[in-house]
């Protein structure tokens, strides 16, 4: 197994990878198994193969790049990536079960998604730019150019709009940041108007809350500039105030996926569906489940975008309790191996690159199956390694190739 | 790089070792999936019955199972409505897991060309619906195919075709509607079942996946008193006289007079056959009426059969109503009176009665009074009160005018003058059995009063069977049996008054006139022939009727008592020619030959038995030497009830199977026969089953009679 070795680096992390992709692939074929089967779900998990084997070509030429070109490279992959994004605004198209969005560039017969690259430049982006301070942020104004570098094209993925992927970008931040050692404090307050702008469907609770953080802001002021304190009561204030505007100016789709979370039964045959269906395929999956294939919601075609975003229903259908246990703890290990790696890593750069792709993958598996199971609201993400889609399944292998690359290089 | 990490310093957090934010990292996500657990626990475990049953409610829909319908059998228990399942199939193509093999399971099941089954499972619509209707066979070999769909429907089927369908109504969206079918509804019908089905997202049943919950009852089943063979008998002699007589239509009933039980009845109008004309279109029966008015002057004593009246020259003028006869007959008795169907005479006799008794004597023969026959639409005719009465109603409704009667209750009344003078109910309904073949309910014969005594109705029936002796209805007269009877010509009502050409031609018999066991009710409306008269177009087709009743297989009659009748007629007239035969059989022997002499005059024997006497065949080959042999006739193309009763005619038993056309016989024709020898009728059948032909359009093809009901 020498060479297994060689080739994977850090062969835990890369095992662990193999082994969600096969059960990524596994729960695509049995997402296919309908009852009034369709060419599309039907020969998804065969397509999904073949996308592995490109992962793994890729993996292994991302692990064979030396990692002080990687360094090097994210600058330009990052410019690069920004001008794809902004390109995919302009000339982007839709495909499978997200149709209607422009989320792909399509080259000839090749088609991708810009946001997927995107996250993987992001990610060295930040870290090339937080591991070149000599120091820890002291101050707010510290935390600008990491924001400012993360906001580019969360903007502009937010513009597709994929609210999902935006979280991923958030995730990739607060990570980082937290990685070099910002204040709790000072995260707490750079997320502060967003906290504002959700507590802000009620004015009583956005009340109770500014007051409250007018007088934490107050009794800081010794360890803020008046500026900053300035700055985080009017973000607060004005992510209050734009709420309402901004609500209107999301999309009806968007707006119904955050109502029905409230309240599913507002509309249970459009976006409550969703919601409802999953549930319901989980939960009746019970503590062993239908066993393999053998998922009736899915099978009767009640279980939406099985193969894509609601793979976890399947799962949870088919395999019951013990299978969502097994697959959370199989995440776990993948995320705590991660962690332990960005601890042991040489250089902060290593290290920020490891905490990067933790964060974006915390954000990814949180999200997706906290939809499924009802805790999050619906936000089209897809579940690392598992998910059908040929883009995603390949960037999780780049991600585990940085990864493997830049922990083995000690 | 390392040492420059090393070399700087950094925040707080920086500063703490790497493993401290590890540990916040790792509690986070600790945090997260606890989250995401304690969910799935919450979800999967807690609530996993509530979203199990969610679930089921959401893919399981129970749906309904008809359930077949009760048979309507006649009183020999042959099925004249049933019930039975029939499929329908359909196709979705683009659920086929595999097209070509699904086009040959298609094709074999179905039968239907392979190149029509590709056709079919090629479809690029979602849904094709292949045309016609097949057995349940068919849900065996394509019930689990996905893909699929096979649709149960339970049909009502009508094995008799045409016959008596006025009767038994017919059946609309499961629901019975007119005749038999409505007035029993409640028995008929049955209690659906139910069943749970799986269904996908878009409500498609899935093959396969069905669970019965509770099976369907099929309903009971209603016995009519109706004989089939004696109704289709009527049905043939019917038409065949409408037509022969260039008649607007006409109505035929059969009753037994011991009952009131409705054996066959027919009316045809406008070439419609599917009427109830016999109770519920009333008319002026004219002469046939005669009878009930002799009857009321015997019952109330004012006259006797033997007293004389002056018919005036065939011409009498009462309250400035001119009545004529056709022919005057002078001076006779009442009877002859009553024989020659003397106008004048019945008019002048009936003058005598007060207009109560009159009226009484009509009413208590049941006129103008439904009968109560239980089927929908029955008219009670109209019989007026004395107080609205002209001076000349009680000579008008004394030969039958000012009076409007249907058929039905013309038949109970006479059949009251048969039995003995007991107005009868009429019976349609014989018994209703259950689903089980139990029976549930059974109607007995009711009485409804006694009109006359025994001996008035007796004088009366010797009276009639003159009539057909020697008065107006000869041409109903029987060789073998004593028929009695009464002819009618009532001029008809149209909208602009009496028409002149237009007539009610009828009779009505009874036979035999000894011991009556059959009514045999004729009417013809409006015949346009060389004759009108009742005497000259119907009582022929009485005559007919009751020839080809006792020609017919296995008729409701009573043999024990027509041959006793038979054997007495023969030791008067013929005297000693029964030799060593068992009593019965000879008589029965020489009762049937006679009815073929009758028809057949030049085969003089006296003594062929014919299969409807119900012998075994081992006399048959005993007597065969005295018997003359007759040939096979050409039956090719009739009808087999027509084939067989010229064979039977010629006294020769018939065997044959379901089917609408003779294509040959066994042995064929120009075999010489001994008459007591059986011929077997070779049928085709119209009705095969034809498969789906339209393509993929819907469409209703007949179906192979598989009866899912019970049959009798």
């Amino acid at each position: 197994m020498a060479w297994y070795r060689r080739w994977a680096r850090d062969p835990a992390l890369v095992t662990l990878a193999f082994a969600l992709s096969f059960f990524g692939i596994a729960m695509i074929f049995s997402a296919g198994v309908l009852n009034a089967p369709s060419p599309v779900t039907e020969d998804a998990w065969q397509r999904q193969f073949l996308w592995l084997i490109l992962a793994l070509a890729a993996f292994t030429v991302v692990t064979r790049v030396r990692s002080d070109w990687i360094e090097w490279l994210s600058v330009p992959a990052y410019l690069i990536a920004v001008v794809l994004l902004a390109a995919t605004l302009a000339i982007g198209t839709g495909a499978g079960t997200a149709e209607g969005v422009g989320r792909w560039i399509q080259v000839g017969a090749f088609r991708f998604q810009p946001s997927e690259f995107a996250k993987v430049a992001a990610v060295l982006g930040l870290a090339r730019l937080l591991s070149a301070r000599e120091d820890s942020p002291r101050n707010l104004r510290d935390l600008l150019a990491p924001c400012a570098l993360i906001a580019v094209p969360l903007a502009l993925v937010v513009l597709q709009p994929d609210l999902g992927t935006a979280l991923a970008f958030l995730g990739i931040l607060f990570a980082a940041l937290f990685w070099v050692g910002t204040p709790a404090l000072f995260l707490f307050l750079l997320a502060s108007p967003g906290l504002a702008l959700i507590l802000s469907f009620d004015v009583r609770v956005w009340s109770v809350y500014f007051v409250g953080l007018v007088g934490m802001v107050y009794a800081l002021r010794y360890r803020l500039y008046l500026a900053e304190s300035i700055s985080v009561v009017f973000a607060n204030l004005a992510a209050g105030t734009v709420a309402l505007p901004l609500w209107n100016s999301l999309e009806q789709y968007q707006k119904n996926r955050l109502l029905v979370f409230l309240k599913p039964a507002l509309d249970p045959r459009g976006a409550g569906w969703n919601l409802i269906q999953s549930k319901v395929a989980i939960g009746s999956g019970g503590l062993f489940g239908k066993g393999f294939t053998e998922g009736t919601q899915k099978r009767l075609d009640f279980l939406p975008e099985q193969h894509t975003d609601f793979i976890f229903g399947v799962v949870g259908e088919e395999l019951g309790f013990v299978g969502v246990l097994a697959a959370i703890a199989l995440f776990s290990v993948f995320l705590l191996r991660l962690v332990r790696l960005a601890e042991r890593s040489p250089d902060p750069f290593a290290g920020l690159v490891l905490i990067g792709i933790f964060g974006t993958w915390l954000v990814h598996i949180f999200v997706n199956l906290g939809m499924t199971i009802g805790i999050v609201p619906i936000t089209g993400i897809p579940l690392p390694f598992v998910s059908y889609g040929g883009t995603f399944l390949l960037t999780c292998w780049v991600m585990t190739g940085l990864s493997a690359r830049l922990a083995g290089e000690d | 790089m390392t040492r420059r990490r090393r070399q700087t310093g950094r925040g707080e957090l920086r500063d703490a070792p790497p493993s401290f934010r590890r540990r916040l990292l790792l509690g986070i996500w600790l945090l997260v999936g606890t989250g995401l657990i304690v969910r799935a626990v919450q979800i999967q475990v807690v609530q996993g019955a509530h979203w199990s049953a969610q679930a089921d409610q959401q893919h399981r829909t129970s749906s309904e199972v008809a359930a077949g319908r009760g048979a309507i059998l006649d009183r020999t228990g042959v099925p004249l409505a049933l019930s039975h399942e029939t499929f329908r199939v359909a196709v979705a193509p683009h659920e086929l897991l595999d097209r070509r093999e699904a086009a040959g399971i298609l094709s074999s099941a179905l039968e239907i060309p392979i190149g029509q089954a590709r056709a079919v499972t090629a479809d690029s619509r979602r849904w094709v619906q292949i045309s016609g209707r097949y057995p349940p066979a068919v849900r065996k070999a394509l019930g689990r195919v996905r893909g699929i769909y096979v649709e149960r429907q339970v049909e009502r089927f009508y094995p008799h075709g045409p016959v008596a369908r006025g009767l038994l109504g017919a059946v609309v969206d499961q629901v019975g509607m007119g005749g038999i079918e409505e007035e029993f509804e409640g028995r008929l019908h049955g209690t659906p079942g139910a069943e749970t089905l799986a269904r996908d997202s878009d409500g498609r049943p899935i093959p396969g996946e069905t669970w019965m919950v509770r099976a369907p009852r099929t309903g009971g089943s209603v016995v009519l008193t109706l004989d089939v063979g004696l109704q289709e008998i009527a049905q043939e002699e019917l038409e065949r006289a409408v037509e022969e007589n260039d008649a607007l239509g006409g109505d035929l009933l059969v009753t037994d007079p011991r009952t009131g039980e409705i054996l066959a009845m027919v009316s045809i109008r406008d070439g419609i056959t599917n009427l109830l004309g016999v109770l519920n279109t009333p008319y002026e029966p004219g002469s046939t009426l005669k009878p009930f008015t002799v009857a009321t002057l015997l019952r109330e004593g004012r006259a006797d059969l033997a007293d004389s009246v002056e018919t005036e020259n065939g011409s009498w003028v009462v309250h400035g109503r001119q009545i004529t006869d056709v022919t005057a007959v002078g001076t006779v008795t009442l009877a002859r009176a009553l024989q020659v169907s003397s106008n004048v005479g019945i008019s002048k006799a009936a003058s005598v009665l007060t207009e109560d008794e009159q009226f009484e004597g009509l009413r208590d023969f049941g006129f103008g009074v439904a009968t109560g026959v239980g089927l929908p639409g029955e008219a009670e005719g109209t019989l007026r009160r004395p107080a609205s009465w002209s001076l000349q109603s009680p000579a008008s409704l004394a030969i039958g005018y000012e009076i409007a009667v249907t058929p039905l209750q013309l038949a109970m009344a006479y059949g009251a003058l048969a039995n003995g003078g007991m107005l009868m109910e009429p019976r349609l309904v014989k018994e209703v059995r259950d689903d089980d073949d139990r029976v549930v309910e059974r109607f007995e014969p009711r009485a409804v009063r006694r009109v006359v005594s025994k001996e008035i109705a007796r004088e009366i029936s010797q009276a009639l069977v003159q009539a057909v002796e020697v008065g107006t209805g000869t041409r109903a007269r029987l060789a073998s049996f004593a028929v009695a009877g009464k002819s009618g010509t009532s001029r008809a009502y149209g909208q602009d008054g009496y028409a002149v050409g237009d007539y009610f031609a009828s009779f009505i018999g009874f036979f035999p006139a000894d011991d009556p066991q059959l009514v045999v009710y004729v009417k013809l409306e409006r015949p346009r022939g060389k004759e009108y008269y009742g005497g000259a177009t119907a009582a022929p087709v009485t005559r007919a009727t009751l020839e080809a009743i006792l020609a017919a297989r296995n008729p409701p009659l009573d043999r024990g008592a027509l041959a006793a009748i038979a054997r007495a007629q023969r030791t008067t007239s013929i005297g000693s020619l029964a030799e060593g035969d068992p009593e019965t059989r000879g008589a029965a022997a020489s009762l049937f030959a006679s009815t073929r002499t009758a028809i057949e005059p030049e085969v003089t024997t006296t003594s062929i038995r014919i299969d409807g006497a119900g012998e075994g065949a081992a006399e048959s080959s005993e007597q065969a030497s005295m018997h003359a042999r007759v040939t096979v006739p050409e039956l090719r193309n009739l009808t087999p009830r027509a084939a067989a009763r010229r064979l039977h005619l010629m006294g020769l038993y018939v065997e044959w199977d379901a089917g609408d056309l003779v294509s040959g016989s066994v042995p064929s024709a120009g075999t010489s026969l001994v008459p007591g020898e059986a011929v077997r009728l070779l049928t085709t059948s119209r009705s095969v089953r034809r498969t789906a032909s339209g393509g993929t359009s819907s469409g209703d093809g007949p179906v192979e009679g598989t009866a899912g009901g019970r049959g009798g």
